[in-house]
């Protein structure tokens, strides 16, 4: 039986959205807190409701199982709880990190991070010591690290507020001020009107110096007046660097989903652009995945609340090709299981395959080192189609055999795209589709050059464009030792090629394809 | 067996924002009809080009591809393609009125409608660049057309390559003269991706970059930036006008902002970043449809809820305001969220 509930990870306005939107859609829901919840416990539709269970100082310990049938484990009261879900969501919150350092400042009474600004007591006495009797602030903000639109946004209401009701000359020192967010550039605009000035860093940044006294001197030279500018700010605001949660490393290790490079979750793939992580089910929404404002975490959120419908109200996909594995030749060296991309292998009783997380790669099976793994159904695969590649073959004729095998997420596309352009591919090219370049073997490629196959060449996506994470990084390495095998025996290695292609370049596809050609035109055949 | 559900959903515009938005909804069982103006589906995105070197650069340019594949092929979907529309009502369902191809008029009924009808390059021939009258002074979208079909850059004065190339950013963008006062978000990450490209097809391209502030490309932008960028040359500045020269030349004046002065520097081939700008059939559309444009002329959607001020009249992309393809296709998803909310709630 399906579960029928959902696990969120987080504490904080995502995680709470979540769960008041999915409450609305009559679906169960438990919630894991890392810390005591109180951030998420303060919304209304949280507190108000005693459908969803919350479980607050938790740490998830433990996941087996695929879509619909997650079991959990995690910590909670020095208890280890289990529950069981059809998808884990993870809303974890940001950390903010004001750069002091960054900017050689230590944090006073008048250096302030990013947060304090909103709630700053301004008294206007303060600004009398001053030539213009104005009291200065100044934020400092992407001039060691690169700055984004959130925190920008941040600064600019925050810096409008003090201009335009606290008789506050403010300034803001940038490097690119990052404007790519809704309605930004007419917010400067407007902010440049009630007198803030911008003063805008290139190649040379500011000399900031903080005083024994604690004062700051900011000293630049200025572009307009061309000569050495010193400002000494009253206040000096130091934006914040948005940080992973520090937990996310945890449910990476847990989920086995990808992380990149700066601690958020799942790594920067086009295939996963909605939330989606290489685990079916498991979902990454906003602060967890990258740096992106408040809105668009929602659009995040609801997102994945689309998914979950889909999944509940929506007949299953049944997955046209799955890999099984023969528990009789099987020598558990879980092998599968550490190079599966989508988590589908199985430890619990035998080594298996979770049918609904399989998506057919094949990386499984072309890995095995005991040949204890098949695709299902193997017509659709390598075998079934270079079926007809025997038939077509004729010994007599002096035609050459030329194949290209196509990942179905990337080649294959623009193969179609090329032959809906009405681009012309080469005449008498067999073309193999595969799910995932991934499953190819060297058992594919040897049996097809015992077809007396003249060429093959493989066409897979870009690297960290795989649908399966790595599949073509399998492929490439694959390729490279199968390349010295067919020196050893004779057959020149240029007869074996891999390339990679983009679904939407046709022209590109007709190109790669007419060049191998050529190459193997020129290399004769190989009988 | 598809599940089917007695409601319709009308969407206008078969760009990646509303195919996006008629695959979700047609994958719960609601019934899409996409009205497209075009012969062909699948928008701008469908011309820009793949800019990956030995990486994927995530421009998710290719995305594009599989929700044509998808919109073709569902059983849920009817895509009504080069129509022009002739009215709408608003009674106790909506109906579209249409002129097809053929002339014929036909109208459809549904329950919900999506606006996505995104967004139309601006023109830069107002602008002192010499776009239209000198062959080597192209658009982004015109470069990244030029790759994707050719997979190569060429100048078009004689197609060879450039040697010597100039993007200017923000054209038609953050342009006050213009009451232009936003960033179309696409041009920087668009650009800068092109170049990286050009660099690594032609190693030895020379490529400058006129610009006011880059904003940020993909979920990394410091990284692209320490490991790119610095094969770039970056002038702060927007140039004054471009001339031609002998050999299709082109002279580029700027004011340099180190040396300050004002300098001429010649080019082969100069791209102009343009930007988005809202289509100029908003405010007949809005006007049919009794709904408000934003100041600039895009779609209002209440704080991008996606919900316009007529219930069960919904907008969606760049028809609301600028944006890329990763926020277009979440804008598509978050949209059909709604349609689903308020056809379960409302109607």
């Amino acid at each position: 039986m399906e579960s029928k509930k959902i696990l969120i990870i987080g504490n904080g306005r995502c995680a709470s959205k979540l769960a008041e939107k999915l409450m609305n859609e009559g679906i169960e829901l438990t919630v894991a807190v890392s810390d005591d919840g109180s951030d998420l416990i303060a919304f209304p539709a949280i507190k108000d409701n005693t459908s969803a269970e919350i479980f607050t100082n938790t740490k998830i310990t433990g996941c087996t199982g695929s879509i619909g049938h997650y079991s959990i484990k995690f910590s909670h009261n020095n208890q280890i709880h289990t529950i069981y879900v059809s998808h884990v969501i993870v809303a974890e919150e940001y950390l903010r990190a004001p750069n002091f350092s960054h900017y050689g400042l230590l944090p006073t009474e008048n250096v302030l991070p990013l947060e304090m600004s909103r709630q700053l007591k301004i008294n206007p006495t303060d600004g009398e010591s001053s030539s213009d009797g104005n009291i200065k602030i100044a934020f400092l903000t992407g001039l060691s690290k690169e700055s984004n639109p959130v925190i920008l946004e941040e600064i600019m209401d925050s810096a409008l507020d003090l201009q335009s009701n606290h008789h506050v000359q403010t300034y803001i020192l940038t490097n690119n001020l990052k404007i790519a967010g809704n309605g930004l550039e007419k917010k400067y605009r407007e902010s440049k009107e009630t007198g803030i000035i911008y003063i805008k860093f290139t190649e040379n940044r500011p000399e900031i110096i903080q005083e024994k006294d604690k004062k700051v001197r900011i000293i630049f030279f200025d572009d307009v007046l061309c000569e050495n500018f010193e400002l000494q700010p009253d206040i000096t605001i130091v934006d914040d660097n948005l940080l992973p949660s520090p937990g996310l490393k945890n449910l990476s290790d847990i989920f086995r989903i990808s992380i990149d490079n700066n601690g958020f979750l799942q790594a920067d793939n086009i295939h996963r652009l909605t939330g989606f992580t290489n685990r079916r089910g498991i979902l990454v929404t906003g602060p967890s995945k990258k740096i992106q404002t408040q809105i668009e975490h929602m659009t995040d959120a609801e997102n994945g609340i689309l998914t979950i419908i889909n999944h509940y109200y929506r007949d299953k996909l049944k997955n046209e090709i799955t890999a099984e594995i023969n528990t009789g030749s099987c020598v558990h060296c879980l092998t599968c299981y550490r190079l599966c991309p989508h988590q589908a292998i199985s430890l619990e009783t035998n080594v298996t395959v979770m049918q609904e997380a399989c998506e057919g790669c094949g990386i499984c099976a072309a890995e095995c080192p005991a040949i204890a793994i098949k695709m299902e159904p193997d017509t659709s695969g390598i075998e079934g189609q270079s079926e007809n590649i025997n038939m077509a073959f004729d010994p007599a004729s002096d035609m050459l055999s030329i194949v290209v095998i196509a990942c179905s997420c990337s080649a294959l596309r623009a193969k179609e795209s090329a032959e809906n352009m009405e681009i012309e591919i080469s005449k008498g090219i067999h073309i193999i589709s595969v799910p995932c370049a991934g499953g190819i073997s060297a058992e594919h490629i040897f049996t097809l050059f015992k077809k007396m196959v003249d060429g093959i060449l493989i066409m897979t996506c870009h690297e960290e464009n795989c649908f399966s994470e790595t599949g073509n990084i399998h492929a490439r390495i694959r390729v490279n030792s199968i390349k010295q095998k067919l020196k050893a025996i004779g057959l020149n290695e240029a007869r074996l090629q891999i390339t990679s292609i983009a679904s939407n370049m046709g022209t590109l596809f007709a190109a790669e394809v007419n060049r191998f050609k050529e190459e193997i035109q020129k290399l004769g055949s190989a009988k | 067996m598809e599940r089917m559900i007695d409601q319709n959903v009308i969407i206008l515009g078969g760009g990646i924002t509303g195919l996006t938005a008629a695959s979700e909804l047609a994958h719960l069982g609601y019934h899409v009809e996409i009205i497209e103006k075009s012969e062909s589906i699948g928008g701008h995105a469908v011309r820009l080009t793949c800019k990956a070197t030995e990486k994927c650069v995530k421009c998710g340019a290719c995305k594009v591809d599989e929700k044509i594949q998808i919109a073709h092929s569902h059983i849920n979907i009817n895509i009504h393609m080069g129509c022009t529309l002739t009215g709408i009502k608003n009674g106790e369902r909506i109906s579209v009125y249409y002129r097809n191809q053929q002339d014929r008029k036909s109208s459809s009924n549904a329950e919900a409608v999506i606006i996505a009808t995104g967004f139309h390059p601006f023109n830069p021939e107002t602008k002192p660049y010499g776009y239209d009258r000198f062959k080597n002074v192209i658009t982004s979208l015109e470069l990244e057309k030029r790759i994707k079909e050719h997979n190569d850059i060429k100048k078009p004065s004689d197609l060879t390559p450039p040697e010597k190339i100039a993007f200017v950013q923000c054209v038609g963008s953050r342009d006050s003269s213009l009451n232009h006062l936003w960033c179309s978000k696409i041009c920087c990450p668009s650009s800068l991706r092109m170049a990286h490209l050009i660099q690594t097809k032609q190693p030895g391209a020379d490529i400058s970059f006129f610009y006011i502030d880059f904003q940020n490309c993909g979920k990394d932008y410091q990284q692209f930036q320490t490991t790119i960028h610095k094969n770039f040359r970056t002038i702060r500045a927007i140039p004054g006008d471009i001339l031609q020269t002998k050999n299709n030349h082109l002279e580029v004046s700027f004011f340099d902002p180190v040396d300050h002065k004002a300098k001429e520097e010649i080019f082969d081939l100069v791209v102009l970043s343009v930007g988005i700008t809202p289509n100029q059939g908003n405010r007949d559309l809005s006007e049919k449809l009794g709904i408000n444009l934003t100041e600039f002329g895009f779609f209002d959607t209440h704080n991008q809820t996606g919900m316009t001020s007529k219930a069960g009249i919904f907008a969606a992309g760049t028809a609301c305001h600028p944006m890329g393809i990763e926020e277009s296709l979440s804008s598509g998803i978050k949209t059909a969220f709604r349609v689903v909310e308020y056809l379960k709630n409302g109607k």
